[in-house]
C-alpha cells in the first residue's frame, strides 16, 4: 500500500522527513506540489491560450472540468486532498513547451486528441499546450515549418518536452524516413532534438518499440525511441494509439512535481500501467466462471461473456484502458466486443495480436521453420511426447530380444552355490 | 548404504534339493518421507498439467447457453493450479533441504561428478543402452543413472518454479498482496530476470508451456525405466516406490 504515493512522487517529495501517517503524506505532498506550482505559475504563458476561456467557449461547464480533475486526481494515484492542485496544474499547461515530431507512424496519437465527436478536456488542454512545432497540426510547412522547429528547439532550450511519435528507421541510414525539405533522417531529428528536451516523451506504440513498422520482418529496421535516446529523462506512453488520458495525465504530473513519474522496467508510466487490463475488465467474472465467447455473435458474445478464446490479451496487458477508457469514458475494445491485442505491450503485433488463446495461435516467426510460434509449443510437446514413446517402444523390444537370446546363449549356466557375490554380471539371464 | 538389512528368504525357481539357496536381500532404498514426497509431487505435477491446459486454452466450458451458472469453473482451475504449484515448490525446497543436510535420505555428494560417480553413471547408462546385456554395476546401490535423470527433472522443475512464479506475480497489482507487499516483492525479485531471459511476459508463458510437455514427457520415460528396471533385473525395483525395498537375489549360502 505504501508504495502508490509514496515512491510515484518520491522527487517532488525531495528531503521531506518520512511522513508517518497518509495524511501527513498527503499533506507533505501537497506542501510540496503548491511550492512546485508557484514556480511553474511564475513562468510566462507561452500558447496564449488560457483554459478557462477555451472551457466556455465549448459550452463545457466548471462542473465539468471538476469532473474531469476528480477522474484525473484518482488516474494518477494522488489522494483526492490533491484536486485543487491537479486542476491548477491543467491550466497551468501553457507553460510548457512541447516539440512533437513524427517519424514512422500513421498520426494516431495525434488523431486520438483531436477526433472526438465534441471537444473534450484533454483535446482543449491540447490546445492550451504551447506546441511550439507539430507537422501535423501546424499551419506552416516545407522551410518555414523547418525553421520553425529550429527556433523553439534554440528558444527553449533544455526546457522543452520533446514529444516523440511513430518508429526510428535505422536501416540505410536511417534513409528510410527523412524529414522536409533538408532531407534530415529522423533518426537525427530525434538524436539533435532529444539533445535539448528536458524530458522526452514516447507517444504510442510505434514510439515504444518500433510498433507496427517494426513487425516481423521490419524491413526498415526499426526501433523504439528507447534504443536511440539515452541519457534523458524518457517515458513511454505505449498503446495504439496512447490514451489521450494518460498522456495528458503525464504532463500534468510534470507540471505538479517536475520530474517524471515512477516507471515500470519497460519505461512505462505506473500510475497508468500498473495493472493487468484483465484484473479491472467488466468481463472478469465470465472469465473466473469459465463462460467464454466461442463464435462472434453467439449467445455467449450477445450476454457479454469474456473473450479469452477468442483471443483476448488482457491477461498479459499493462494498461489502464479497463478503467479510463478512451474517448471521455465512453467505451474501449473489450466494451465493444472484441478482444484486447495487447497494444502496449512490446512486440505486440507479432506475439499477441490475434484472435484466439496464446497455445492455439500460428503466428509465423523467421528460423521456426514456418511454425507458429504459440501454437509449436503444443505441437512441440505432443511430439516429444511420441518421440518419448516411441523410443520406449523401441527400447522395450530390444530389451526382450536381448534377453531372449541370452536366455538362449546361456541356458545351461548354472550360477548358484558359487558364494560369490561380486558376479553380477549375467543376472540378465537368470530364471 | 550404511545399513544395510539382511533377510533371509526361501530361495525360489532355483531346482529344488540341496545345498544352493538363493538368498534375497531387502535392501531399504526409499524412507516413508522420500516416498511420501514422491507421490505427492506425482499427483501435483498430474494436477498442474491437466488445470495448466485448462488455464491455457479453456476446452470445456461447463455450461455454455447459461447465463449464470455460478460455475467458476476457471478460477478453481486456476486455484488448484496454484496450490498444487505451490505443494511442488514447497517440496522441492525440502527435497533440496535433505538432499544436503540429510544423510538418512539423500546425499548431495552423490551427485558430484567425481571419477568414481561418473564410471558409475557410464556403467548404468550402457546397462541400459544394450538392453541389459553389459552389468557391471551393483543393482543393489543406487542406481547413478536415475540420480542423473532426477537431477534433470529438479532442473526442469525449477524452470518451471520461476516461470510459473512469474506468471503468478504479474497479476499483482503495486505490489499489493494479502500477506503483505514482501511477498510479490521477494516473488519479483527472484524472478523478473526470466522476462529478460525468456523474453518478456509472453516468452515466460510460453516457456512454461513447453516445460509443462517436458515434465509430462520425463515423467513417462521416467515409469518406462522403473518398469524396465523390474523386468531386466528381477529385483523388484517398481515397489520401491509403495515399500522403500527392493528385493536383490544373492547366490550363496552366507551372507556378510
Ligand atoms: C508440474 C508443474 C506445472 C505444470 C505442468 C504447469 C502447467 C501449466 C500450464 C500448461 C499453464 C498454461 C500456460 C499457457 O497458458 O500457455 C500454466 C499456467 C500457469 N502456471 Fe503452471 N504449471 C506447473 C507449475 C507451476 C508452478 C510451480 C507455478 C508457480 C506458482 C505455476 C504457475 C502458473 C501460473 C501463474 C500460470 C498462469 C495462469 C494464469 O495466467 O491464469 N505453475 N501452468
Ligand atoms: S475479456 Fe479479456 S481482459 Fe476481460 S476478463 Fe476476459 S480475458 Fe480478461
Amino acid at each position: 500500500m505504501e508504495y502508490d504515493r509514496r515512491s510515484l512522487f518520491a522527487r517532488a517529495l525531495g528531503q521531506t522527513k518520512q511522513p508517518r501517517t497518509s495524511e501527513d503524506e498527503a499533506l507533505a505532498l501537497q506542501r510540496a506540489c503548491e511550492a512546485r506550482l508557484r514556480e511553474v505559475e511564475a513562468m510566462e504563458p507561452l500558447s496564449g491560450l488560457e483554459l478557462a476561456p477555451l472551457l466556455a467557449e465549448h459550452k463545457l461547464s466548471r462542473r465539468a472540468f471538476l469532473a474531469w480533475t476528480s477522474a484525473m486526481t484518482a488516474a494518477l494515484m494522488l489522494p483526492p486532498l490533491l484536486r485543487p492542485q491537479v486542476a491548477k496544474a491543467a491550466e497551468l499547461l501553457n507553460r510548457v513547451p512541447v516539440i512533437w515530431i513524427e517519424g514512422q507512424d500513421c498520426a494516431g496519437n495525434s488523431e486520438a486528441f483531436i477526433r472526438s465527436s465534441g471537444p473534450t478536456v484533454e483535446e482543449l488542454l491540447f490546445q492550451t499546450i504551447s506546441l511550439e512545432f507539430h507537422e501535423t497540426l501546424m499551419a506552416a510547412a516545407g522551410i518555414q515549418a523547418e525553421q520553425r522547429k529550429q527556433q523553439a528547439a534554440q528558444m527553449y532550450k533544455g526546457s522543452y518536452v520533446l514529444v516523440i511519435e511513430g518508429g526510428i528507421p535505422l536501416g540505410e541510414n536511417g534513409g528510410y524516413c527523412t524529414i522536409g525539405a533538408s532531407g534530415q533522417t529522423f533518426v537525427d531529428e530525434v538524436r539533435e532534438l532529444s539533445g535539448g528536451a528536458a524530458l522526452v516523451l514516447a507517444a504510442g506504440a510505434c514510439a515504444f518499440y518500433g510498433g507496427i513498422p517494426a513487425s516481423n520482418p521490419n524491413p526498415t529496421d526499426a526501433v523504439g525511441v528507447s534504443s536511440v535516446v539515452s541519457g534523458k529523462p524518457l517515458i513511454n506512453i505505449p498503446a495504439c494509439p496512447m490514451n489521450p488520458v494518460n498522456f495528458v495525465g503525464t504532463l500534468i504530473h510534470y507540471i505538479l512535481t517536475g520530474a517524471a513519474p515512477a516507471l515500470d522496467s519497460l519505461g512505462r508510466p505506473i500510475w497508468a500501467f500498473g495493472n493487468l487490463i484483465h484484473n479491472n475488465c467488466e468481463r472478469r467474472a465470465h472469465f473466473d466462471a469459465g463462460e467464454y465467447v466461442e463464435h462472434w455473435g453467439d449467445v455467449g458474445a450477445q450476454n457479454n461473456f469474456c473473450l479469452y478464446k477468442m483471443g483476448c490479451k488482457g491477461p498479459f496487458t499493462y494498461n489502464n484502458c479497463s478503467i479510463v477508457r478512451y474517448n471521455e469514458g465512453t467505451n474501449w475494445p473489450i466494451g465493444v466486443g472484441h478482444g484486447c491485442i495487447g497494444c502496449s505491450q512490446p512486440q505486440f503485433w507479432d506475439t499477441l495480436a490475434y484472435e484466439r488463446p496464446m497455445t492455439n495461435a500460428s503466428i509465423h516467426a523467421p528460423g521456426l521453420a514456418g511454425w507458429g510460434v504459440e501454437s509449436s509449443a503444443d505441437k512441440f510437446g505432443l511430439g516429444l511426447l511420441a518421440v518419448v514413446g516411441v523410443g520406449i517402444v523401441a527400447h522395450a523390444i530390444a530389451s526382450a530380444a536381448a534377453g531372449h537370446r541370452e536366455r538362449q546363449t546361456e541356458q545351461p549356466k548354472a550360477e548358484v552355490g558359487t558364494g560369490s557375490t561380486e558376479d553380477h554380471q549375467s543376472t540378465g539371464g537368470e530364471e | 548404504m550404511s545399513k544395510k538389512e539382511l533377510e533371509l528368504r526361501p530361495g525360489e525357481g532355483s531346482g529344488a534339493g540341496e545345498a544352493p539357496v538363493v538368498q534375497v536381500i531387502r535392501v531399504p532404498r526409499m524412507t516413508a518421507t522420500w516416498r511420501a514426497i514422491h507421490w505427492i509431487q506425482a499427483l501435483a505435477v498430474v494436477v498442474c498439467f491437466a488445470t495448466g491446459l485448462y488455464i491455457a486454452n479453456p476446452f470445456y466450458s461447463p455450461n455454455p447457453t447459461a447465463i449464470d451458472a455460478n460455475t467458476y469453473f476457471m478460477a478453481w482451475n486456476r486455484a488448484i493450479h496454484f496450490y498444487g504449484a505451490l505443494i511442488l515448490d514447497v517440496s522441492m525446497f525440502l527435497i533440496a533441504y535433505l538432499y544436503v543436510f540429510s544423510t538418512k535420505h539423500k546425499d548431495i555428494t552423490d551427485l558430484r561428478p567425481s571419477p568414481e560417480n561418473l564410471t558409475q553413471f557410464k556403467e548404468a547408462l550402457l546397462n541400459f543402452v544394450t538392453f541389459n546385456r553389459r552389468k557391471r554395476l551393483d543393482t543393489s546401490k543406487r542406481d547413478p543413472f536415475l540420480a542423473v535423470l532426477f537431477l534433470l527433472f529438479h532442473v526442469i522443475m525449477l524452470t518451471q518454479l520461476l516461470t510459473g512464479f512469474q506468471l503468478y506475480v504479474a497479476a499483482f497489482s503495486a505490489n499489493i498482496s494479502t500477506v503483505g507487499s514482501w511477498w510479490p516483492r521477494l516473488l519479483h525479485f527472484v524472478t523478473d530476470w526470466t522476462l529478460t531471459v525468456f523474453g518478456g511476459n509472453v516468452g515466460v508463458r510460453e516457456t512454461h508451456l513447453v516445460t509443462a510437455w517436458i515434465i509430462i514427457a520425463w515423467a513417462v520415460f521416467h515409469i518406462y525405466y522403473e518398469i524396465w528396471r523390474s523386468i531386466m533385473w528381477k529385483e523388484g525395483d517398481i515397489v520401491i516406490s509403495f515399500g522403500g525395498y527392493k528385493y536383490v537375489k544373492r547366490a550363496g549360502t552366507k551372507h556378510d
